[in-house]
């Protein structure tokens, strides 16, 4: 699968907010887009499966563009996890990963609809809560919903907007290298929008960096994530360390570091009680 | 900050506080003038002659009976002004009540009736009205405006008593104010529909709201009620501040957020009580009111309380006004006048709001 | 696969509950033709409707009273309940609201205005003139000028689906002014008329009345319930349901205008009748959950047999019986409240 985006801008009444976008991707890779916030990083992801209309340039799936292609063939091909889900009726959640199938769906396709939901569920280890509510999830179980549902679309590509904000460690690291390993197994372009930086880089193939509506950098990520480009674009100090052929980011705030910042030390009022 | 910006900002803060109560002191001068104004629309006597006529009033002189002056102070003061000055209370009071409303409930769009007593008011005018029940042996206005009082308090009642059981949150007073508001309008329903056609007429008219049948004995219980809670809600005006930041906001900052929603609940419940059981429904003021003058004034109730007070009072003034011009066309009330002069604001109000934030 | 049979069984179980409420209904209808002023026993109504089908009439009384009051009466209400029962459930599914219902665009102010004028030209300007199917004619047509405005609108430039709905709450807020003050300026008879329309009743149903809006009903159901999986989609919300690929302006737009269209032929003839449409949804989402292929056949079917209890209630009731609206808000009422207590437990809706 092929995404390029030739010159697009987009912007809200006359605020710009992408001003010149190009980029050409290919093959299956996860690909993080970063940046502070506000920068257009949805924006983007919207312009890709035409939630949102750039005002200018195109964006091609390959080879055809995204407007010529009616919104039902999009949907074969682009999938879109969201970043919070917030339903109103309570629905199960085979039901709610179900409604993934649309595009693909007959009046007779219940049966293997039904095959590809429940192996896509066993893949992200939630077959047991096939037949809960939707609405008694934990979050690391929602996001893991969602990811299904985005899934059972059989997309080529896989748009996914800040799919670990509201997990723990442990459930970053584990969506992120499951979208990792789907995107070799299952031949997606997965585009990821992310807030940490370390997960990012530690599992992308690509990093995207945007910066004031352009992009700023881009490559692997320890050609993105380095000293320079985090002091422009997000006004941070930080220091660059390897981990494991991974660039790993230590933020430094330089007053406060060099403060001596230890309390008195009869001031320690927490203790273990006895 | 330098010590020249922190004392160019303290000044420009005195400043914008001089300029709110300038504005507001023109604000109360515009009222002045449009009720003196809205005194001679319909009587037929030009605006120095009412001018005339009410300052010699208030300052004593009398007149020999039946000369042209002494009918046109009769005529000023018997028939019109009790129309004007119910008008101009009820629209301060229910301007108020909207005001507490929305800081206390955390919505701009709520408003005083969300509670429901809208509908438990029309349900004892309309048994008083048609079904002769009244809490006073005399079946006449008085006996109305009593059983309205009464049964407006009786959906406020059970939204308090749900609220200690349910939970106190915004979301569950909306919700048992719109179930109430519902069951209370089904069993007004209910009573209109076996109503004979005469008691239907003076049913629906009544709810309706108007001011045309008011008379200065009525006056008392409103202007008390709305200047007592314009004083507490006043004092009270930074809380609201607080809680319209949100309850955890609100709490950190030591409210106790959960007293003090009860207690706005019972404050504005006895006072719109006290106004529709005189007047009828009239909608829209208590949300279009703050949000007009929020909109001129900013959002700080200490400034927006007084505001939307001098604001509703004009609006509904002026809507009396144009109620009474229209005489020649049929009796048009004042609820009826509001309805077309509010529906289009308060739509111009939610799309702005919507555009904000996009809800769905 | 283990878990396969596991769906399937909840599907067994809901169809299983459709076709029990259905056979209810039957019944039901039956059991109403009894009730009344001139009581019959059950069985002789069973009785009475065979020999009327084999042609053997013995009481031609008994006859007239089942077959050309009653019975229409009865299936009107099955008809009348299915649209609203079914729109709702199509409005809140779609909208996201528990609170929508099909008179959500404007519908049910529109109909009245319609009828209000009417009544006022017919008892004002022609007081002999009281024909009324141009109080029909008048209650469809205007009742479907918020959903024509929204089209038009759509037609020039692209609506949100904010949008839609705020031209709808537009309408209906600009028709209940109008309606008010036709009602404040009208005399005590014209006035009473035009409340006891609002409040809806089916006492005025005949076989003549029933084809037009059964017609309209059973395309524009038949074409809803088609729509099942796209108006399921829209429960996940405008952005989701567009990369699945469902357009959410047009999808709204034209189910919209199915279940207004639906909704004005049922309310023309009958008044607006409320709570059907907003409760019969909800109650049957207790029993079959959100997902739209059971809802909505289940919402339809609850839907016929609530009005249908109604109905039979609100002809005992009263001196003279009273009409089914005002029993369809008294029970709807604390139903509803007993509804929306359940869900705040069971939903995340705060």
């Amino acid at each position: 699968m092929r995404l390029v985006i030739d010159g697009i801008e987009f912007g809200y009444s006359s605020v710009p907010v992408l001003k010149d976008i190009t980029l050409d991707a290919n093959g299956p890779q996860l690909l993080s887009i970063i940046g502070p916030n506000g920068v257009g990083k949805s924006t983007l992801i919207h312009c890709i499966n035409r939630i949102l209309s750039p005002t200018k340039g195109t964006v091609m799936i390959d080879g055809d563009m995204v407007n010529d292609i009616s919104l039902k063939d999009l949907a074969k091909k682009v999938g879109y996890v969201p970043y919070s889900a917030n339903d109103t009726f309570p629905l199960s959640v085979v039901d709610t990963v179900l409604m993934g199938r649309h595009p693909h769906a007959t009046y007779k396709s219940l049966d293997k609809d039904l095959d590809i939901v429940y192996d896509t569920l066993r893949l992200l280890d939630i077959e047991n809560l096939a037949m809960r509510n939707f609405n008694e999830l934990s979050a690391g179980q929602h996001q893991k919903v969602m990811l299904a549902r985005g899934l059972v679309q059989q997309p080529e590509i896989l748009l996914l907007d800040e799919p670990t904000s509201n997990l723990d460690i442990k459930h970053q690291m584990e969506v992120t290298r499951i979208l990792r390993d789907l995107s070799q197994e299952k031949d997606i372009l997965v585009i990821m929008i992310s807030h940490d930086l370390n997960i990012a880089a530690k599992y992308s193939d690509t990093m995207i960096m945007l910066f004031d509506g352009l992009i700023y950098a881009i490559g692997k990520p320890s050609e993105v994530i380095t000293k320079e480009n985090i002091k422009a674009v997000y006004d941070v100090d930080s220091e660059v360390i390897d981990s494991h052929g991974r660039p790993h980011l230590i933020m430094l705030d330089e007053e406060f570091d060099s403060r001596d910042t230890a309390l008195p030390a009869d001031t320690y009022a927490v203790k273990e009680k006895r | 900050m330098s010590d020249v910006e922190f004392e160019s900002g303290k000044e420009e803060y005195k400043s914008s506080i001089t300029k709110k109560v300038m504005f507001l002191l023109i604000c109360l001068a515009v009222l002045i003038l449009t009720t003196v104004v809205s005194c001679s629309v319909g009587t037929g006597y030009e605006f120095t002659k009412t001018l005339e006529v009410i300052w010699d009033h208030i300052i004593g002189r009398t007149y020999e009976p039946r000369s042209p002056d002494w009918w046109a102070d009769y005529y000023i003061f018997n028939n019109v002004m009790p129309g004007v000055i119910m008008a101009l209370i009820a629209g301060a009071g229910l301007a108020l009540a909207g005001t507490v409303m929305q800081s206390m409930m955390e919505n701009p769009l709520a408003d005083a009736y969300t509670t429901g007593i809208s509908s438990g008011a029309c349900l004892g005018a309309v048994v008083a009205i048609i079904m002769g029940f009244s809490y006073s042996t005399v079946i006449s206005g008085a006996g109305i405006v009593i059983n309205a009082f009464i049964g407006s308090l009786i959906p406020a009642i059970i939204v308090i008593l749900m609220v200690r059981y349910i939970g106190n949150s915004p979301s569950t007073i909306i919700l048992v104010g719109t179930a109430l508001t519902f069951f209370f309008n089904s069993l007004v329903t209910l009573v209109m529909i076996t109503a004979s056609a005469e008691s239907l007429q003076d049913a629906y008219i009544w709810q309706v709201g108007s001011v045309t049948n008011a008379s200065w004995s009525d006056m008392p219980l409103m202007l008390v009620m709305t200047i007592a809670s314009a004083i507490l809600v006043q004092i009270s005006s930074s809380k609201l501040n607080i809680m319209a930041l949100g309850e955890k906001s609100a709490k950190s900052l030591g409210l106790d957020v959960v007293q003090f929603r009860m207690l706005c609940i019972i404050l504005t419940s006895v006072l719109i009580a006290s106004i529709i059981s005189f007047t009828g429904i009239i909608g829209f003021i208590g949300l279009v009111a703050p949000h007009m003058t929020r909109y001129l004034v900013g959002g700080d109730n200490k400034f927006v309380v007084p505001g939307s007070m001098i604001m509703g009072s004009t609006v509904l003034v002026v809507a009396d006004l144009v109620s009474r011009s229209l005489m020649s066309f049929g009796n048009i009330p004042i609820g009826v006048v509001m309805s077309f002069i509010g529906a289009p604001v308060f739509l111009y109000l939610i799309v702005r709001r919507k555009s904000q934030k996009d809800v769905f | 696969m283990a878990g396969k049979q596991d769906y399937y069984r909840t599907i067994h179980k809901k169809w299983l509950f459709i076709l029990v409420c259905s056979l209810l209904m039957l019944v039901a209808l039956v059991f109403s033709l009894s009730i009344g002023m001139y009581n019959l026993d059950f069985v002789e109504c069973y009785r009475i409707l065979i020999d009327h089908l084999t042609g053997n009439i013995t009481d031609i009384y008994a006859d007239d009273i089942v077959v050309n009051t009653r019975l229409p009466i009865g299936v009107f209400a099955i008809i009348v309940g299915a649209v609203l029962a079914l729109g709702g459930a199509v409005m809140q599914s779609m909208l996201r609201n528990p609170l929508a219902d099909p008179y959500t665009m404007g519908v049910s102010s529109g109909a009245l205005l319609g009828a209000s004028i009417a009544i006022v030209l017919g008892n004002g300007v022609m007081p002999f003139f009281n024909d009324s199917w141009i109080r029909i004619i008048m209650a469809f047509g205007f009742s479907l000028i918020p959903v024509a405005v929204i089209l038009i609108f759509s037609f020039k430039r692209s609506v949100t689906a904010t949008k839609i709905i705020l031209i709808g709450i537009a309408m209906m807020y600009i028709f209940s002014a109008v309606v008010q003050l036709l009602m404040i300026t009208a005399s005590e008879e014209t006035l009473a008329e035009i409340y006891s329309w609002r409040v809806g009743t089916l006492a005025l149903t005949t076989w003549e009345t029933i084809p037009i809006p059964l017609g309209i009903s059973l395309v524009c159901g038949a074409v809803l319930m088609y729509h099942h999986r796209r108006i399921n989609v829209m429960m996940a919300g405008s952005k989701s349901a567009h990369s699945m690929g469902v357009d959410p302006e047009k999808t709204i737009l034209v189910e919209i205008t199915l279940v207004s269209l639906m909704t004005a032929a049922v309310v023309c003839f009958t008044g607006t009748i409320g709570f059907v449409g907003l409760v019969g949804p909800h109650i049957a989402r207790l029993f079959i959950g959100s997902e739209s292929k059971h809802l909505l056949p289940a919402s339809a079917v609850i839907g016929g047999l609530f009005l249908l209890l109604a109905n039979c209630i609100a002809r005992v009731s009263g001196e003279y019986g009273l009409p089914v609206g005002v029993i369809s808000a008294i029970i709807g009422c604390p139903l509803f409240i007993f509804i929306l207590v359940k869900m705040r437990r069971k939903s995340a809706w705060n």
